[in-house]
């Protein structure tokens, strides 16, 4: 803890006021409350003189009279400093933060849409991540917001008239017949990625401005996969939140229950078992196979190499089944609890494995030949998508794409959780700076991720799987960091002393990643934007986590179908005609 | 830009793999005619039994969606009513009962077209011990 207290007394010495202001929780974790008059001057010590130069997230949290703000600042060795400040409801308002870090006006979007806490400075752009059509003033994560009060305001507003909510670029145009005398006679071309689109696994929406073939302009709306989770899991237990959080993403589900469970644990002062941190090791490392295999299988497919997709997909079920095997599901794999784990590695599994995992790394090897060695892939992946070191800095980028980039950004190694800090493990990075960098630097953390397993099979420690949680969790508050395979994803949990927390706020890798997008497409061709986008990993469910619910009543299976057909029936396409022989017969 | 190493660069790298591969049996299985076995700590479709319930409803609090009711039919006699459709199998209800009632099975293959038959309702016993499934689709 001493590197703890010495920025505590430092602290001290500069502004005396601060004294014993600084709590200290843990080793790494400092908090601290600030008035907001004098917020900028220890915000701008803590960047410039203290070390502090990531900003992990803001919390936004409804506190009476007033929003809480807290900025969650982190140190490349681990420290993370929670500087909070108050703003009032009524008038207040509170400096933008871009000029420090221009990652972080997505975080400023997100609580200005959410609570409705104004940021002065931020620029003008979309909102994230409600609708567009989403009515003023309605802020979900307000305390007393219900989500049915909603059906009470005049329904939600159709957009077309402010051409918001549609993505395509031109689209008084398009609703028209298209005047294609009006696109020809400007120099750019706007064109709509999304939120439907091939290239794209996820809803999301990029409006691009081409200048011929060059991309000159990006414009990323996010929150089609918004669910609400945040807000439910304050409606729920933290029994129950631990498999709603696993729910966030179906690719990195074990981050977000393990992230979760920790900042819990640390709340409630549970000491987590040896035992359960290997295994949540264990599951952990298991995941950023998958995820990495089912990666490398995307990137193929977005660069037409659809052998690759092929073969790397088949063998990510080699690890799937383990993961099986071992929880007892292939995804949200439901083995976490706070306190511990739920289900125990036997000594057979143990041994399957191993099996497995010697397997995997034949396969991996092969593949990192193929990377090092196959022209095609080379050329095509090389200095595409470049980032520089200094942007990844800037713009908070976090992972694999950062680690691409030379930045030696790992919290498993800054910040270790679970039983990472006693494996031994390189953490893979390339000055590539480019997607063949961001593949290359995957490949290879693979091969550590076997070894981690091995290590942790090894090492694997008697002793229970779980300590006895209560229901009901002190008041407390905690932040907790998990090294996703997508980067760095965090969790602040607030309790209040009930069964149900506080506040529960989630950053996932993706949202802090996808600024750097932008940054990698400037002045690039258009055919580089899947790729591009591919290769930093995204996941939007992750990113986004709320949408309303809207109460339609339930479809019969034959309305859907009749719906359907009646719908392309305006669109002029007869589907009765067309398979009408087919109907016939299977009638 | 690239990091010329001539020599070492083969193009069509996995022509060679993607040959042999076409000697090797398909890597997938010919579902629905053969089915992979489940895992030991699978979690399928509940079972409950009416016997063993106690009432206490700790299923019920801990459920992470609101897919298991308990329903007292008598003295000492509960039925359950399980949505499948709401289910998320995380057999958290099943670590939570006290008395063991409630298993979690390998069924999998849970896909209705009608809503109706996702609710599957548990009897209690009439007299003797021992809870049975009610007919599928039966929502009271
Ligand atoms: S398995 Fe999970 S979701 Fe299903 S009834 Fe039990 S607790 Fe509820
Ligand atoms: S937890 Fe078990 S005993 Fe209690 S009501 Fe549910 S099934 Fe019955």
């Amino acid at each position: 803890m001493s590197q703890s207290i010495e920025i505590k007394t430092e602290l001290e010495n500069k502004f005396d006021w601060l004294k014993d202001q600084v709590r200290i929780t843990r080793e790494n974790r400092l908090w601290l409350d600030v008035p907001a008059d004098k917020f900028f001057v220890i915000f701008d010590y803590l960047i410039s003189l203290a070390g502090f130069k990531e900003l992990c997230t803001i919390t936004g949290t409804d506190e009476g009279d007033n929003y809480g703000l807290m900025y969650h600042l982190a140190r490349t060795d681990g420290k993370v400093l929670n500087l909070k400040t108050l703003v009032p409801k009524e008038g207040g308002s509170m400096k933008s933060i871009i000029s420090y870090f221009p990652g972080g006006t997505i975080y400023e979007r997100e609580i200005n849409d959410l609570l409705g806490v104004k940021f002065e400075g931020l620029p003008p752009g979309r909102r994230y991540p409600l609708p567009d059509n989403w009515p003023e003033g309605e802020h979900p994560l307000r305390k007393g917001w219900q989500p049915d009060k909603l059906s009470k305001v005049e329904g939600i507003k159709e957009a077309g008239e402010e051409r918001l909510n549609m993505p395509i670029g031109i689209r008084s145009e398009i609703s028209q017949p298209t005047d294609f005398s009006l696109i020809r006679r400007r120099d750019d071309v706007q064109i709509s990625i999304g939120p439907q689109h091939p290239a794209l696994k996820e809803p999301e929406s990029f409006n691009v401005t081409l200048q011929g073939e060059k991309i000159s302009g990006i414009e990323i709306k996010l929150g089609y996969n918004h669910r609400g989770i945040e807000k439910a899991c304050e409606q729920r237990s933290y029994i129950q939140d631990v498999y709603l959080v696993e729910r966030i993403c179906g690719i990195c589900s074990h981050t977000h229950s393990t992230c979760f469970v920790q900042a819990v644990e640390e709340i409630a002062g549970l000491q987590l078992p040896k035992r359960a941190a290997y295994i949540r090791t264990l599951v952990g490392e298991l995941e950023r196979v998958h995820s990495h295999l089912l990666w490398l299988g995307v990137a193929g497919h977005e660069v037409g190499f659809d052998t690759l997709l092929m073969y790397t997909w088949r063998d990510r079920e080699i690890v799937m089944d383990i993961l099986a095997m071992l929880t007892g599901n292939r995804v949200n794999y439901g083995i976490n609890q706070v306190g511990g784990v739920r289900r125990d590695v036997t000594a057979e599994q143990a041994a399957d494995i191993l099996k497995a995992v010697d397997q995997l790394e034949e396969q991996t090897k092969y593949y990192i030949e193929v990377a090092t060695e196959e022209q095609t892939l080379i050329q095509r992946l090389s200095g595409v998508g470049k980032l520089s070191k200094e942007d990844v800095l800037k713009l908070g980028t976090v992972g694999p794409t950062g680690r691409a980039s030379g930045v030696e950004r790992d919290v498993r190694r800054t910040d270790p959780y679970a039983a990472y800090g006693e494996l031994d493990f390189k953490v893979i990075t390339s000055d590539q700076c480019d997607v063949y960098g961001r593949a290359v630097v995957r490949l290879l953390e693979l091969m550590e991720s076997y070894s981690m397993i091995r290590q942790v099979l090894k090492k694997l420690p008697d002793g229970p799987i779980s300590v006895r949680a209560p229901r009901r969790i002190p008041a407390g508050e905690a932040i907790s960091r998990y090294e996703a395979p997508r980067g760095e994803d965090v969790h602040y949990v607030k309790s209040n002393g009930t069964e149900n927390p506080e506040r529960v706020k989630v950053r996932a890798p993706t949202l802090a990643n996808l600024q750097s997008v932008t940054k990698m497409l400037e002045d690039r061709y258009l055919a580089d934007l899947p790729i591009v986008i591919a290769a930093i990993d995204p996941c939007f469910s992750c990113t986004d986590r709320l949408i309303k619910v809207e109460d339609k009543g339930l479809m019969t299976w034959e309305e859907i179908r009749q719906y359907g057909i009646e719908w392309y029936k305006k669109q002029g396409v007869d589907f009765a005609r067309m398979t009408g022989k087919i109907g016939r017969s299977k009638e | 830009m690239t990091k010329k190493k001539k020599s070492r660069i083969r193009p069509g790298k996995m022509v060679e793999f993607v040959l042999q591969s076409l000697l090797k049996k398909p890597a997938t299985v010919n579902y629905p005619f053969t089915k992979m076995p489940m895992p030991d700590k699978f979690r399928g479709k509940l079972r409950y039994d009416a016997a063993k319930c106690i009432g206490c409803m700790l299923c019920v609090k801990d459920c992470p969606s609101g897919a298991i009711k308990i329903k007292k039919v008598g003295e000492k006699r509960f039925e359950a009513d399980i949505d499948l459709g709401k289910c998320v199998y995380c057999a958290q209800c099943v670590d939570s009962c006290p008395k063991k009632a409630l298993m979690a099975t390998p069924e999998f293959e849970l896909a209705q077209i009608d809503r109706n038959k996702l609710k599957v309702i548990f009897d209690a016993p009439p007299e003797a011990p021992g809870g049975t499934e009610q007919k599928a689709g039966g929502s009271q």
